[in-house]
């Protein structure tokens, strides 16, 4: 516990600010819907002028931007790749910085297994997770309501963050993973940070010719937004379990790998 | 005597390189046991091996009977360990580190706590990146000492210590030897060695080329000889060759490791004309240097 309660408050302030950037992003993208429905006609007429596929690519295809939901999940996947982003760099950063800052050499020092050093490190990180879903969904379901919204699909909502909770836990544990499997794992952040950015765009890719749409298969990142999440009300199933299954194998790895590790000291 | 720390035939590579080469060594109970070498030889490879911070390729490592891998958890309750650079939590304060680094082990003795504070001068309320290097060492220290552990494996312990913190050390060190904890050190400063331990050994290019009980190594009937004289070369005719080692000519003075019975060695050189005479029984420093110029 006293582990947890140390990394816990070791990782405070980057979840406040990144959770503060969040926050304010919903905050503005909610508080301009008003003006986004007032020029609706000519946003339709500008659409229409656009290929299908960059349509596609924008991921404006389901979207109905008077439904205040609908125009929430488009403006989501910026939300999604921040918060991603965060996840990832938070599994990377919980693994190596005690090794990178070579003060694993004090922990490991300690009676305390590498299991349970791990173990210790991913409640950190689920627990984070955790805060930080359950803040941005309030703020959402507060902005909403002040906005005078109140007939909108809670559960959707809901499974929107939950959604997100998913693709962010299974990148946090790929960040982790990858912290485990290097041997300098100083640079583990920014790769895991640079897999989910090309992943995006591999999704973003897959949308614009059918020829390439199994890239997406290639993009869990964009699992979220794939088909008509407002009509559906949650993510697909084929896809939810694919996550899962990445981060099994993400925490398998870690585990075996940490395990075995030589420490960079 | 109980067998403290065993190592038996361990290697480890960094890919091509041959950090440790098949070493074995032993650490009794209540041992004051110097590891010896230069930067590089493999004294840091091994103390990491034996925490288990890396994995030896090959042997195996015991202590206190049980084995450094499976049983690490078990080990370490009664381990204290003092890193040759001190990397800590540089924005925990050092008091909060000392009650981290202990509730591994249990509660804190506040009596021993406050009792090292005083000897080691340690500023509880500063932050441990902002403290010097000597400081972060007497944190390192005090934190490996509270908990008094069974085991201490101390990587240099007095480097970046003044030599009066380094009296204090030593004293401190010497009284826990004498309440049960075998001592397990790496150091450069042969003269520490030769004062404090009664075993040592010598570590060069991962290899361990001597290893023993500190009096057996010196050799106490060895003496070091430096004659100075006009008759250098008739000096040296008269010395019998299996008595003598390392001799060397430099203009006047004539240098050698004699090991013989001195007086022989006098009733010789009364016959000669002799400018100056030291006789000196070698220490750690001499084996040190005669042992690593040895290709």
């Amino acid at each position: 516990m006293k582990l947890v309660k140390k990394d816990l408050n070791d990782n405070l302030k980057g979840a406040i600010i990144w959770l503060s950037i969040i926050s304010l992003l919903i905050i503005m993208i909610l508080a301009l819907h008003p003006i986004v429905v007032t020029k609706m006609n000519m946003m339709n007429e500008m659409l229409e002028q656009f290929p299908k596929e960059m349509i596609n690519a924008l991921n404006l295809e389901n979207t109905n931007f008077n439904n205040i939901l609908s125009y929430f999940f488009y403006e989501f996947q910026f939300i999604l790749l921040a918060s991603t982003i965060y996840a990832g760099i938070l599994g990377a950063n919980i693994i190596s910085k005690e090794e990178s800052d070579k003060t694993i050499q004090l922990l490991y020092s300690k009676p305390i297994s590498r299991l349970n050093i791990l173990l210790n490190k991913i409640i950190v990180v689920i627990l984070y997770l955790l805060v930080f879903n359950f803040t941005l969904f309030t703020v959402t379901t507060i902005c909403m309501l002040f906005l005078g919204n109140q007939n909108f699909d809670y559960l959707a909502l809901l499974n929107m963050y939950l959604g997100l909770l998913l693709t962010q836990s299974t990148f946090a544990f790929i960040g982790i993973a990858i912290a485990t499997l290097l041997k300098k794992p100083k640079s583990a952040s920014t790769i895991t940070g640079g897999i989910i950015m090309v992943t995006f765009i591999l999704g973003i890719v897959s949308k614009i010719a059918d020829k390439v749409d199994n890239l997406i298969y290639l993009s869990p990142v964009n699992y979220l937004l794939e088909g008509d999440f407002i009509s559906r009300g949650h993510m697909e199933i084929k896809y939810m379990v694919i996550l899962f299954i990445m981060l099994i194998i993400a925490i398998t790895v870690s585990i075996r790998r940490y395990d075995r590790k030589d420490f960079n000291l | 005597m109980k067998k403290v720390l065993e190592i038996t035939n361990i290697s480890k590579s960094y890919g091509n390189t041959l950090a440790v080469d098949n070493i074995s060594l032993t650490v009794e109970e209540g041992d004051f046991f110097g590891f010896i070498g230069p930067n590089g030889a493999g004294k840091s490879t091994t103390i990491n091996c034996v925490l288990n911070f890396i994995f030896q390729d090959e042997g195996h490592i015991k202590v206190f009977g049980l084995d450094n891998i499976k049983d690490s958890v078990e080990i370490k309750k009664h381990i204290g360990f003092v890193p040759g650079e001190v990397f800590y939590y540089d924005n925990m304060k050092v008091i909060d580190l000392l009650y981290y680094t202990q509730s591994f082990h249990g509660n804190i003795d506040k009596e021993l706590l406050n009792k090292y504070i005083k000897l080691f001068n340690i500023p509880l309320e500063k932050e441990i990146g902002e403290l010097s290097s000597g400081n972060k060492k007497k944190v390192a220290i005090v934190q490996s000492l509270l908990h008094k552990p069974k085991l201490l494996i101390l990587d240099e312990p007095s480097s970046g210590l003044d030599p009066l913190m380094q009296a204090v050390l030593f004293k401190e060190l010497e009284e826990v030897r004498k309440q049960g904890t075998t001592i397990f050190m790496s150091s450069h400063i042969l003269s520490e060695v030769q004062h404090h331990c009664n075993k040592v050994a010598f570590i060069k290019s991962g290899k361990i080329i001597k290893c023993g009980n500190i009096n057996d190594i010196i050799n106490r009937h060895t003496r070091i000889i430096k004659i100075t004289s006009n008759e250098i070369d008739s000096i040296k005719k008269t010395l019998r060759i299996k008595d003598v080692e390392d001799v060397t000519i430099e203009d006047n003075t004539l240098s050698f490791i004699y090991r013989n019975k001195i007086n022989q060695l006098l009733k010789d050189l009364t016959k000669h004309n002799i400018k100056d005479l030291t006789i000196r029984t070698p220490d750690l420093d001499d084996l040190f240097i005669t042992s690593y110029m040895e290709e």
